[in-house]
């Protein structure tokens, strides 16, 4: 909870907010749905960056979304799980390749 | 020895579990066959015989094109076949290689990347691959043989790509290359060419970008490019086919025909839609496979239970990603499968966006429209060995060994594996595949053997014409039967003319061919034509599954045919019965001087000349002889219709929204935001041209009212408004009606004049509130104007305006638009022996509108059963030429009825009189609901499926009472095709009303008790009246020119030799000045006429008839040809020169292995 209540994080926000009223001003011609998904890989991809985390922070949060969707397609929330799955691959759009990263940086390394 | 055997027991683990697969699958001793595969298994001879050369001779022929790939596979097969081995010990062995490479290739490939792996873990990856359920639907449940290949040759390519770069040995390549040679039948699937170059190409950027040193990296970047074109080169023979065929006019006319990029994009959106979300493909659901389905082994895979185990499976896999984010393997196959991920989803959330964008811009990416099926293969060979890795770094983290790959193992062997062990994974919804004791089982009656026997005994080289006839669908009633593509091709060895598909000319032949057989006076000149003999009349069939017409109704017209000396029965073997075309000519090559040009285009139809020297042109075609004035008749361009819609104002909601901020109102601004943000959120194309065309009403409703306020500054800025949408709406109209069917672009058009007929009404009464204000009037007359010739543009309302007055009232009126090409005197006809039937056609006046002036007319039957509606003057270019549609006939009796239905149900028959097949219907009745239910009305057709002693209703339509208006009320709907039907019944039910719920609402299983229930039952009372059942006029009126074009000479004597399927050697005797040869194979520009230098000779090739290739030849004399098809030379080249790399290949690496042997 420290990272959204942060300064940094804080204006972080206000920019993807600025950026999401500017695509709906100029008519991008996304559907609502979409945009959430691209202002949420920029704010995790926001979080990764400014507080320089590692992949293994990401995979860690993947994990848990995805237990989370598991458990609440148990109760049939089809559409709440889906939507958290989703959410769950975007963590992993950003995770994988910076792995990739890592891996490419301890291979420098040696 | 023991040790020997132990340290390889995995693979003979895989090698026995392969064979008690095969030996369960095909333990009844029968091949197998669904879908589209057809059965290749059936006859290995046939199938050689039909693609072994670069025109592949099924049905009229085409190109074989990417299919020649699997030549050497059916080539190996016929020979082996020959030897005596069964057919389905040849699939059980091809199964069981597929199974046994697959397996071992990703046990190796996991191997290879995770090496410190526990073996009995790796083991789990070969049953991982077979048994996940993305493989079970898109694989095994698919059943299409280069599917199987590819799911064995994917895992083996990469290994091999891998293993090559890890030992840094070009021993693998080569390996590779020559393996790759026998797996050639992969590649007839262009997408799994491209799978296949992605995969090795997307880990060869990953070993290039990971290598530290430079020189290895170089070393990677060349490996690649040799395994790349190592493969170019021995696979050249079939790639230049492709190439080829690409790049021919015939893949354009056939991508044009049929398929448009927004309709092919509509299809990719709905498939991603339903398979797309991300829940299910991380569970390996296929959901509308398992949702869909009625068959009670699915119901497990439906369990909660079930689809928890799945996804947990998925969560072992990324458990394996986080545990193993630095080892090399895991880094590549999580980045291979995290693309494989958002492939598979098609243009789903999130970023589908970015797919749809990929989809409209690439055309390759079409390939792809069933992202879910294609992508598949890439995601199960990514999550295989993550899935190991997972499960083995999971058990050592819970340092409980036993345990998870125990469980691991339960999943995947037995709950996977469940479907596999019993065999049902071929079983699937359609009849007879649905019987667990049928499966996919085929056995194909041995009448089938007998007839190919009696064909062949037959001389001469001609084609069959199968019926009943319809799409390419069929299902076989065989004690174990087939359902899935038209089998005649595979089971028969003769060209057949079977089915019906989307291959351009020969859909021309093949849509109208029954039709022409059911009602023209005589068919066998449309079958000389196609250089038919014989047509199969097949009872085997179930015609009503398929909506086909009943085959006794075949063969009665045969029948009747035979007594008019057109046919002979001359065999049947079991339910197939030959019947002989008495007037055949072999005409496979014919020359012909008598010649038809057709405007557009001829249709299969207009092939009636019984002489053998005819043939009918295109106007395309026609050039090439005299030009224009050989034009003999002409068919309309298009047809659009006009009816006399209700004229109530502002009557329907979605025409003319509710407005409650008009423009002079302050808020009015902030509503047209409101609009603008509304539009921006709707994605479908149809729902925004919905939306917009409720704007426009919307605006023309503030435009009535400022009107009738008097304020022509806010009428004429709405009215600007309206045109500033309406130029929106053109672009996406244009867009739209592209994508739409041609079978539905007439309910399209219909749809839209509805709309607009009524905003030009809305006008009309502008102009009429500013009748003292002529400025006001003009400028409102020229915005209908312009509205008019913008939808005359769309194709909505026809360019000319329609007369219209008490004489001629519009009711349904017909619009044509011919094309011309010289101005003068021009017969209009109508040629149909039914219309008479179902059509009131006096001689009483009628009025025709050509373009801009009205004629009245005399309709008069001439010779031949014409229906002749006047000689008219017609300039060059676009003619318009519109009447009323005929008056159809009544065809039911009895239309006024009561029913009452008091115990028992009230059932009410009309059999429809005269009911052609292939037509559209309309039916309306009144009808006044005294006492409870509403009658239910539906179509029992003598092809519909029999249900029980009665049949499956068509067109079930259930009317409620109203419980607000209880007066008399209209009821009309129309049928759509019928298809097949020879007879209908329209037939009313009425039930009682069933009151018992009404009584005993908390206990509602109580009354499901019929005979409990019955005591609640009250009377239900319908009186209908006026049951009217009209025929729809579809009929094509058609010009013809006053001047008949003059005859020619006789045309030269021709013989020919067939050399094989693309060659023929032609002698031409006694030729005049020029004359018209025809080849009777489907018209492809690839063919090419030559003299015995190999120069080319003639014109063409050109569409002759219908669907056949023509060269105008201006050569006197007598002397030889050659007809042959072109692609081939190029194939025999490329085969030598991929024929030769090969056997170099084979040279090296038997000369390193030795060299290697010695240095040992």
């Amino acid at each position: 909870m420290k990272y959204i209540y942060s300064k940094r994080s804080f204006l972080f926000f206000l920019t993807v907010a600025f950026l999401s009223i500017l695509i709906f001003l100029f008519s991008m011609g996304l559907p609502v749905e979409g945009i959430f998904y691209w202002l949420l890989l920029i704010y995790w991809l926001g979080i990764v960056i400014i507080f320089k985390k590692g992949s293994g922070f990401g995979f860690k949060l993947v994990i848990i979304f995805y237990i989370l969707a598991i458990l609440i397609s148990l109760f049939n929330f089809v559409n709440a799980s889906e939507l958290i799955m989703r959410v769950m691959f975007i963590g992993l759009i950003v995770s994988i390749p910076q792995a990739f990263l890592e891996f490419l940086k301890a291979q420098e390394s040696k | 020895m023991i040790q020997k055997i132990y340290k390889h027991l995995n693979i003979l683990i895989v090698l026995i579990s392969a064979f008690v697969l095969v030996s369960i699958w095909f333990k009844n001793g029968n091949i197998m066959g669904a879908g589209e595969s057809g059965l290749p298994f059936y006859d290995f001879n046939i199938e050689y015989e039909l693609q072994k050369t670069a025109w592949f001779k099924h049905a009229l022929g085409g190109p074989t094109s990417v299919i020649i790939a699997s030549t050497p596979s059916y080539f190996v097969l016929k020979n082996l076949q020959n030897l005596g081995i069964p057919a389905f010990l040849m699939q059980a062995a091809f199964f069981w290689i597929c199974l046994v490479v697959s397996g071992i290739s990703i046990y190796k490939l996991c191997k290879e990347l995770f090496p410190e792996i526990n073996e009995r873990f790796l083991l789990l990856s070969v049953f991982f691959y077979w048994f996940n359920p993305i493989s079970l639907v898109n694989v095994w449940n698919r059943f299409l043989n280069n599917y199987f290949l590819f799911f064995a040759f994917l895992p083996l390519s990469l290994y091999f790509f891998i293993r090559g770069i890890k030992t840094g040995s070009y021993n693998y390549c080569v390996i590779f290359v020559i393996i790759s040679s026998f797996f050639s039948y992969v590649y007839s699937s262009m997408a799994f060419n491209i799978l296949l170059w992605y995969t090795i190409f997307f880990a060869a950027i990953f070993y290039i970008t990971v290598q530290k040193n430079i020189k290895h990296k170089i070393f990677v970047l060349v490996y690649f490019l040799t395994f790349f074109s190592l493969w170019v080169l021995t696979n050249l023979w079939w790639i230049t086919q492709i190439l080829g065929y690409i790049s021919s006019p015939t893949f354009s006319a056939a991508t044009q025909s049929f398929f448009t990029n927004a309709g092919n994009f509509e299809g990719f959106s709905t498939i991603s839609e339903k398979l797309g979300r991300i829940t299910d493909i991380l569970a390996f659901r296929h959901s509308s496979f398992y949702m869909d389905s009625k068959l009670a082994w699915f119901e497990i895979y439906n369990l909660a239970f079930i689809k928890l185990l799945n996804l947990l499976i998925s969560l072992v896999v990324l458990m394996g990603i986080l545990l193993g984010r630095k080892r090399s393997g895991v880094v590549f196959l999580s980045l291979y499968s995290l693309v494989a991920l958002f492939l598979i989803k098609g243009n789903n959330f999130p970023f589908g966006e970015l797919i749809s964008w990929l989809f409209i811009n690439i055309p390759a990416y079409q390939l792809f429209r069933n992202p879910f099926e294609k992508f598949g293969f890439l995601l199960v060979l990514g999550f295989t060995p993550l899935f190991v890795y997972g499960a083995y770094s999971l058990t050592n983290l819970l340092k409980r060994n036993s345990l998870v790959y125990l469980t691991c193992a339960l999943v995947i062997i037995i709950i996977w594996g469940f479907p596999f062990w019993t065999g049902l994974v071929f079983t699937t919804n359609f009849t007879p595949m649905n019987d667990p004791y049928v499966k996919y089982e085929v056995v194909v009656p041995p009448e089938y053997k007998q007839a190919s026997k009696w064909l062949l005994s037959q001389p001469g080289d001609f084609k069959l014409i199968v019926l009943p006839l319809f799409e390419e669908g069929v299902t076989y009633n065989w004690e174990k039967g087939f359902n899935g593509i038209d089998l005649t091709n595979q089971v028969l060895p003769v060209q057949s003319v079977s089915f019906n598909t989307t291959v351009p000319f020969y859909y021309d032949v093949a849509s109208d061919i029954q039709k022409v057989f059911l009602e023209n006076d005589k068919f066998y000149p449309l079958m000389n034509a196609l250089n038919a003999k014989y047509v199969l009349v097949r009872e085997d069939i179930n015609w009503q599954q398929r909506k086909m017409i009943n085959p006794q109704k075949i063969t009665e017209v045969l029948e009747k045919r035979a007594l008019n000396g057109e046919f002979k029965k001359v065999a049947t073997f079991g339910k197939l019965t030959f019947w002989e075309n008495l007037h055949y000519k072999p005409s496979e090559i014919y020359s012909a001087n008598n010649l038809a040009v057709i405007s557009p285009k001829p249709l299969a139809g207009d092939i009636t000349a019984t002489d053998s020297a005819s043939v009918y042109l295109s106007e395309q075609a026609g050039q090439y002889i005299s030009g224009e004035e050989s034009i003999s008749k002409i068919y309309p361009e298009k047809r659009l219709i006009i009816i006399e819609f209700n004229q109530e104002r502002y009557a329907s909601q979605h025409i003319f929204p509710y407005v409650s901020t008009y423009p002079d109102s302050k808020k009015y601004p902030l509503v047209l935001i409101k609009e603008k943000i509304q539009k921006l959120f709707i994605a479908d194309l149809r729902k925004k041209i919905d939306f917009e065309l409720q704007l426009l009403g919307k605006r023309l409703k503030e435009s009535d009212k400022e009107a009738n306020d008097k304020n022509s500054k806010l009428l004429f800025a709405s009215l600007e408004k309206y045109f500033e949408i309406i130029e929106d709406y053109k672009k996406l109209y244009k867009e739209y009606f592209s994508s739409v069917p041609q079978s539905q672009k007439e309910d399209v058009q219909l749809q839209q004049a509805e709309i607009f007929y009524k905003h030009i009404l809305i006008l009309s009464d502008l102009e009429k509130a500013y009748k003292e204000n002529p400025q006001v009037v003009l400028r409102i007359t020229s915005h209908i104007t312009e509205l008019k010739k913008i939808l005359a543009d769309l194709e909505i309302y026809p360019h000319n305006e329609l007369f219209i007055s008490e004489s001629f009232p519009l009711k349904t009126r017909l619009i044509y638009q011919y094309q011309i090409q010289s101005e003068g005197e021009y017969k209009l006809l109508i040629k149909d022996q039914n219309i008479l039937r179902n059509f009131q056609i006096n001689n009483n006046q009628m009025f025709i509108q050509i373009n801009e002036r009205l004629e009245s007319i005399v309709p008069q039957w001439t010779e031949g059963g014409f229906l002749y509606l006047g000689t008219h003057f017609l300039k060059k270019g676009e003619n318009e030429i519109s009447f009323n549609s005929f008056e159809s006939k009544n065809l039911v009796k009895g239309s006024d009825f009561d029913m009452k239905a008091t115990a028992s149900e009230f059932v009410k028959r009309l059999p429809i009189d005269n009911l052609i097949t292939d037509r559209k219907y309309d039916i309306s009745f009144n009808y006044l609901i005294k006492k409870g239910n509403g009658p239910v009305v539906s179509l029992y057709n003598d092809n519909s499926i029999p249900l029980g002693n009665e049949k499956t209703p068509e067109a079930l339509i259930e009317i409620r009472p109203d419980y607000y208006d209880f007066d008399k009320k209209y009821f009309g709907f129309s049928t759509g095709n019928l298809y097949g039907a020879t007879s209908s019944d329209l037939v009313f039910i009425l039930r009682p009303w069933k009151s018992c719920g009404n009584f005993l609402l908390p206990d509602q299983e109580w009354c499901k008790d019929n005979r409990r229930s019955i005591s609640f039952d009250r009377q239900s009372e319908v009186e209908i009246n006026n049951v009217l059942v009209t025929e729809q006029f579809t009929e094509t009126p058609y010009l013809e020119k006053v001047e008949s074009p003059a005859q020619q000479s006789k045309p030269p004597e021709i013989r020919y030799i067939k050399i094989d399927n693309t060659k023929y050697e032609i002698a031409v005797k006694n030729a005049g000045e020029n004359f018209v040869l025809i080849l009777s194979q489907l018209y492809d520009a690839g063919w090419s006429l030559k003299n015995q230098n190999g120069e080319r000779v003639g014109q063409g090739p050109f569409l002759a008839n219908v669907f056949s290739n023509g060269w105008i030849v201006n050569q006197p004399g007598s002397y030889r040809l050659i007809l042959e098809y072109e692609p081939q030379n190029r194939l025999e080249t490329t085969a030598k020169i991929s024929a030769v790399i090969l056997a170099a290949l084979v040279f090296w690496l038997l000369w390193n292995k030795k060299e290697s042997l010695f240095k040992k």
